[in-house]
């Protein structure tokens, strides 16, 4: 017999007492979705089961305790810690769900700048830790965009990346080490050193499980010198997106690290640079770095762009003043609700990624299809803005009109459709569907083609280190009904 | 060099109008020039009030059926053709706006809205006023007379009544003026006292330095015996010890208050935006390097709790 | 958008705003968005509506008005202007009103109260006073009644106004609850939003000598970043009592008792 939506509290109430345990029902409400739904959040319409319980863990002990309750339970739970998923991997997909907010771990253990590492516990946010390291003249080199919200453990759990990530990384290349928890209670610690050959890269399990195996308590990342001074911008229009990926590719195989290196096409460029985009595709550099080595990758740009004649350079300060901007504007997200009620238009975001020799097949046949096969569409462009070595990501934006739908029409009509679209003819290129929002709730139906054959190795760290199926079910692998 | 002072008297907030305008001449004006003040008013029980708060010792009186702009604009010309006046100061509310520009085109004079401060020159009158969305004060300078200005919010400190006695000039009864053919119809609605953390004057914020329920418990009544508005940062919402239409930032209320308490409140952007229009921000925090001590006007850094009720024990004994 | 290194005022008084993305002032984008809804009811009540757009300024302003054409607008005209009028709001509403009297007559003139920019909130009055119009201020409705007439909603000192009125008038829009604009979508920017702009250059309606009146008239001096920065003092005392007590003294007492 699974336990009563009552017999759940008062279990979560033995373990962490009255004042941890939260069941009032806007908070719950709330708890049971992320902005994959906003559209339903803003109308206050809420389709998914509602969770339990929110509990507020204070230590990795209390995560242990508490996972072990819904093991022997079998109680489905979300791990939690800044709220900011975009995908739905905060979803409570199953009745009587119990989140596990982690924000109030929010410890900096140790700021250690001779062996240039920072340890976490998970609720610590980033923007916090950031401003910590900058006031030393040090950077955690990480800057997603949701960087006001997002916390250590939930970037970690979602293999995030920042807006300069071509010369740090995305969030795997800078942990070092982990403390998670199992849902059997077991507490692992991952140590910190520089590399190891002792068998597979183990923290690689932990790193983007989404909270469907394991609750991560503390995390450890490399720090790196911080030289605003030394940074340089480069900023150019050009005609075609085709152009701008041969470009990325170049100044990639040239072996040159920008921190930003970022493709806009004309719908995606006029809505952030309309000042000075003039409907064009916009291509973006930033070079930054010891001094010696900014000037010099900015030179190579320089060079390398030179070669092409559709490019034409625009004032630095330009890209200057869009870099001092990153993230999101917080007062902005408020308006956003607002200004979706108002207008009944909304926008959401597909990120997909492909090799060099794919990318621009990826991009052109889906603004093609969405284009022509979705309705009320207002906007649909896109940007890549992760490159590497052998490819880069291709990052979908569109906006439509809400027109004639319930609000939990939403998703149907309109978001699935087009982020279905967006997947179908990444994977049938040869991409992969998911470059940094993680896998979430909405596109588990593909995960089976996105993995092949290595389908096996996935399903089977889920069946060990998961057994009963309680750990954020739904999210990465879909649930069997 | 001779003023004229335009007043609303059909308006609720005539008194604070009037002393605005008392502030206003008394930085920028002082006694150097005679002055006085026509005060448009439609109701006879209100008459004396009126002139009681009059900003000038002479007034002079104009009785309408009510405030309709077209019509005291057609008033004030005819009454002030053939005057000699060199300025017209208008109140700060929409009123003030509308009559300032439209009555100086009419005049032949220049306008000038939201001014913060003048300086009166030979054959010039210099003033003060926000552009750029707030952002920068533009001064200018203005060449025809008359010169109508209306003043900027909050543009003096001083709110003050002369204390000398009014004379009334003189008495025009326009009640009878015909009413023209614009409108129709009309149905006003007054104001309703706005409620709720938006509207609030005084806001009192419990961050996550509150560190249970009853500590919450206590804050609230910290709040009601300050006349606070109780707020309340995310992770104290999500813990559900105040109800989330308490919660102050992007995903709650984003409020104005002319005095902002943050207490154990870190600062985070999220919940900063939410404050961030406050006049005067006060925050209470352990840590000096959390983000709301460099953003507050005045900081203390300590246990909240010592501190509020240190602070409540000082105002309750300066309230007896 | 600007942060505080970007104010940097140059000889003649402006200020590069090059590098920031334009955005339609609130005001406007309220009195737009009022404007498309007012069309969609008189449109149901088969009343014939036509909606011209006008704006004053450069080639990047198309954009806008191209907007403006995807939404449905009959005509969309732009003047253009090099010249500096941001705090010269008599020559804005010179060239709306010659326009209106002598090139495309309108029953109804529906402006923002005021730019982002000069700040000046006078041309929606400028241009009533030139027609000899009335005006309604600070409105944050309007609804379509009979052919000739409007229900406009405006805020008023105390409270709210709702009137029924004739037109011709002039609507300056003020803080309404509404203040974005509809989007159209890429099929309508498509089929309208490819036509051409109307220009018409500024020197078409003689400002030449009024430029120099306005200027001499109200002549602009200097602008000057205000600062809205925080000083973030920080109160020192020995005990939490003491810092209480200065805290109460220097900086609350005052504040609390003019509340």
């Amino acid at each position: 017999m699974p336990l009563t939506r009552e017999q759940v509290v008062e279990g979560l109430v033995k373990i962490l007492g009255v004042e941890k345990v939260i069941t009032d029902e806007q908070v719950l409400k709330e708890s049971s979705i992320d902005r994959f739904r906003k559209y339903e959040d803003i109308c206050g319409v809420y389709t998914q089961p509602i969770p339990a319980a929110v509990v507020n863990v204070e230590s990795t002990e209390e995560v242990s305790v508490v996972l072990k309750f819904a093991n022997e339970n079998i109680i489905n739970v979300v791990p939690r810690t800044g709220h900011s998923a975009t995908e739905g991997g905060l979803e409570t997909a199953v009745e009587n769900s119990i989140v596990v907010d982690g924000s109030g771990m929010n410890r900096l253990i140790k700021i250690d700048t001779y062996n240039m590492q920072a340890t976490a516990e998970c609720g610590v946010s980033l923007e916090e830790l950031e401003n910590k390291l900058r006031k030393q003249g040090y950077t955690t080199g990480h800057s997603p965009q949701s960087k006001p919200l997002a916390q250590m453990g939930g970037l970690v759990a979602t293999r995030s990346i920042g807006q300069l990530s071509t010369l740090y990384g995305g969030i795997e290349d800078m942990v070092v080490g982990i403390e998670a928890v199992f849902p059997n209670g077991q507490i692992s610690r991952i140590k910190n050193v520089p590399r190891r050959a002792a068998g597979p890269d183990i923290r690689h399990i932990i790193i983007g499980n989404e909270g469907a195996l394991c609750y991560i308590t503390e995390v450890t990342v490399k720090i790196f010198k911080y030289m605003p001074e030394n940074n340089l911008f480069y900023g150019y229009t050009l005609e075609n997106m085709k152009t701008g990926f041969e470009i990325l590719r170049e100044v990639m195989v040239e072996g040159y690290k920008p921190s930003v290196a970022r493709l806009y096409d004309p719908e995606d460029g006029a809505y952030h640079f309309s000042h000075f985009a003039d409907d064009k595709c916009v291509l973006i550099f930033v070079a930054e770095g010891p001094k010696a080595i900014a000037e010099a990758t900015g030179r190579a740009i320089e060079e390398i762009v030179g070669k092409y004649d559709e490019c034409k350079r625009v004032d630095s300060q330009l890209i200057k003043r869009w870099f001092d901007n990153l993230n999101w504007d917080p007062a902005k997200v408020a308006e956003e609700r607002v200004e979706i009620a108002e207008t009944q238009n909304i926008g959401f975001t597909t990120e997909v990624s492909g090799n060099w020799d794919i990318i621009n097949d990826i991009y052109e046949v889906c603004i093609e299809r969405i284009r022509n096969e979705i309705p009320d569409i207002t906007l649909i462009g896109g940007h890549s803005s992760h490159s590497y070595i052998n490819g880069t990501n291709m990052y979908f934006v569109y906006y439509y009109n809400l027109v004639d739908i319930t609000p939990e029409e939403e998703i149907t009509k309109y978001h699935y459709p087009i982020q279905d679209i967006i997947v179908e003819e990444t994977l049938k290129a040869g991409g992969s569907m998911c470059h940094h929002h993680g896998v979430g709730k909405h596109r588990t139906h593909f995960i089976k083609e996105e993995y092949g054959s290595s389908y096996h190795i996935l399903e089977t760290l889920k069946k060990a280190f998961d057994p009963r199926g309680i750990m954020n079910m739904g999210t990465i692998l879909p649930i069997k009904r | 060099m001779k003023y004229t002072v335009i007043l609303n008297g059909c308006s609720s907030s005539f008194i604070s109008q009037a002393e605005e305008i008392s502030g206003f001449l008394w930085d920028n004006i002082g006694k150097s020039m005679e002055g006085d003040t026509v005060i448009f008013y439609s109701e006879d029980e209100k008459r004396e009030e009126l002139i009681e708060n009059s900003p000038t010792a002479f007034v002079r009186l104009i009785k309408i059926t009510r405030y309709q702009p077209e019509n005291v604009l057609a008033i004030l010309k005819d009454l002030e053709l053939n005057r000699e006046v060199d300025l017209y100061l208008f109140s700060r509310d929409f009123a003030g706006n509308e009559l300032s520009v439209r009555f100086a085109y009419r005049m032949g004079g220049s306008s000038l809205v939201s001014v913060s401060k003048i300086e009166i020159g030979k054959g010039m009158l210099t003033c003060c006023r926000p552009a750029y969305s707030n952002n920068m004060e533009a001064k200018f300078t203005l060449r025809k007379k008359p010169y109508c200005i209306a003043i900027a919010q909050g543009s003096t400190d001083h709110k003050l009544t002369l204390d000398t006695s009014r004379q009334v000039l003189s008495e025009v009864d326009m009640t009878n003026m015909s009413k023209g053919t614009f409108i129709k119809e009309y149905e006003f609605k007054g104001e309703e006292e706005a409620s709720g953390l938006e509207h609030s004057k005084f806001i009192l914020i419990a961050g996550r330095g509150v560190k249970d329920n009853k500590k919450m418990e206590r804050l609230r009544e910290v709040a009601k015996k300050t006349g606070a508005e109780l707020g309340i940062s995310r992770p104290v919402a999500m813990k559900a010890w105040a109800p989330m239409n308490r919660l102050i930032g992007v995903s709650g209320a984003m409020t104005k208050p002319e005095l902002c308490i943050t207490a154990g409140v870190s600062g985070a952007a999220a919940f900063f935006a939410g404050i961030e229009k406050s006049k005067y921000i006060i925050a209470i925090n352990t840590d000096e390097e959390a983000s709301i001590v460099k953003s507050s006007d005045v900081a203390i850094i300590d246990d909240y709790e010592i501190v509020l009720e240190e602070l409540l024990k000082i105002i309750e004994t300066s309230e007896k | 958008m600007l942060s505080n290194e970007d104010w940097v005022v140059d000889s003649n008084l402006s200020i590069d705003v090059s590098f920031v993305k334009n955005i339609l002032n609130c005001f406007d984008e309220s009195a737009l968005e009022m404007t498309l809804k007012l069309s969609d009811y008189v449109k149901g009540l088969n009343i014939p509506i036509n909606l011209t757009a006008l704006t004053i300024g450069d080639k990047k302003l198309d954009t806008y008005l191209k907007t403006l054409y995807a939404l449905r607008f009959d005509k969309a005209l732009r003047i253009n202007n090099n010249e500096d009028i941001r705090f010269l709001p008599q020559i804005v509403a010179h060239v709306i009103s010659q326009y209106v009297k002598e090139i495309n007559k309108q029953d109804v003139i529906i402006l923002g109260r005021q730019s982002g920019e000069g700040d000046n909130g006078k041309t929606p009055l400028l241009v009533a006073e030139i027609l000899k119009w009335p005006c309604i201020t600070q409105v944050i409705n309007i609804e379509a009644d009979k052919e000739d007439t409007l229900k406009v909603t405006n805020m008023v000192d105390g409270g709210i106004l709702t009137q029924i009125i004739r037109t011709p008038c002039v609507l300056s829009v003020g803080n309404a609850p509404n203040s974005y604009m509809r989007v159209p979508t890429l099929r309508d920017k498509m089929k309208y939003g490819k036509r051409e702009i109307d220009v018409l250059e500024i020197d078409e309606f003689n400002i030449k000598a009024l430029l120099d009146t306005c200027r001499n008239e109200c002549e602009l001096k200097s602008l000057e970043k205000i600062s809205h920065e925080r000083q973030g003092v920080i109160i020192e005392g020995k005990t939490p009592a003491e810092k209480a007590r200065i805290l109460y003294d220097s900086y609350l007492k005052e504040r609390l008792e003019k509340l």
